[in-house]
């Protein structure tokens, strides 16, 4: 449980630092949204990655596609800046879990 | 004075790569795995061995049809000995002594002396899974055919724990409040622009 928990904080801090380089105003609001989309993806991708291990890349290109939309409307921004903020946020979370955990 | 420290540091590499391979990989967990054989009642003329190889072997008698686990990286087989072969007193000298001192080639010798027939092999006793996984106990069952080497279960059960209940709870309960924000912010642009 603690690592699941030390997992979850490290995402959500790193995804926290890419968003406030991409939309540099509201703070507050850039981390209630960071976190709420985060409590939306990450339970279901650990979910899923604990009965299908062996598909690591199918579910974090679902949960890239999946944040995206829901940046995109919480954002209020473009699907192309969504996507690109998207891609980089899961991409740096997924390369510190290989790397560091 | 310098070949001392290259054989002190080879020795705890040594030991070392020990040490890592019992570790688990982070973000896995080992679930626990019983494998039952069905029809153990049908062979009361038979004995059942479990047998680890190296590394870390051991030899137990099946009882009740339940195969003993043993050290992860070892292989388990199951073999029949025909109960009028089989001395169970040598059986038991030999269990006991594989527990001190494991001998594989004594062991082998004992089957081929008895004509022990190999019914199960490579039988799953260790695996692991990722943390968030729900699955607890995995138990595999296997019908024992004396003229036939299994290595696959004929069924198997997975008991899971209710944490995938919390994972979509959380899941949904976030989308609800992300709908919620999204809706009133759809309403109040619909207000400013009336």
């Amino acid at each position: 449980m603690n690592y699941l928990l030390i997992n979850f904080v490290l995402t959500v801090v790193l995804e926290l630092i890419v968003f406030f380089v991409f939309f540099r105003k509201d703070y507050i609001k850039i981390f209630l949204f960071v976190l709420l989309i985060n409590f939306f993806s990450w339970p279901l991708a650990g979910l899923v990655f604990g009965y299908w291990p062996e598909y690591l890349l199918i579910i974090e290109l679902t949960i890239f596609l999946l944040e995206g939309i829901l940046i995109k409307f919480l954002f209020d921004t473009k699907y192309k800046k969504a996507f690109f903020v998207s891609f980089v946020a899961n991409l740096i979370s997924v390369l510190a879990g290989v790397f560091f955990i | 004075m310098k070949d001392a420290l290259i054989c002190s540091l080879l020795f705890v590499m040594f030991l070392v790569s020990f040490v890592s391979a019992d570790m688990l990989t982070p973000g896995f967990k080992p679930v626990e795995i019983k494998n039952v054989i069905s029809n153990f009642n049908d062979f009361p003329d038979y004995y059942f061995v479990s047998f680890c190889h190296s590394p870390m072997g051991i030899i137990h008698l099946v009882d009740d049809g339940i195969v003993c686990g043993c050290y992860k990286y070892s292989q388990i087989d199951v073999y029949v000995i025909k109960k009028e072969s089989a001395d169970l007193d040598t059986l038991l000298t030999l269990i006991q002594n594989s527990n001190r001192h494991f001998n594989e080639s004594e062991i082998r010798k004992y089957f081929n002396e008895t004509d022990a027939i190999l019914v199960l092999e490579n039988v799953e006793h260790y695996k692991t899974v990722p943390i968030s996984s729900t699955e607890e106990v995995i138990t595999n069952y296997y019908e024992v055919n004396l003229s036939k080497v299994q290595t696959n279960p004929i069924d198997r059960e997975v008991n899971r724990n209710n944490l995938w209940i919390i994972y979509v709870g959380v899941s949904v309960v976030a989308l609800v409040v992300i709908l919620v924000i999204l809706l009133i912010r759809k309403r109040k642009n619909e207000l400013f622009t009336n």
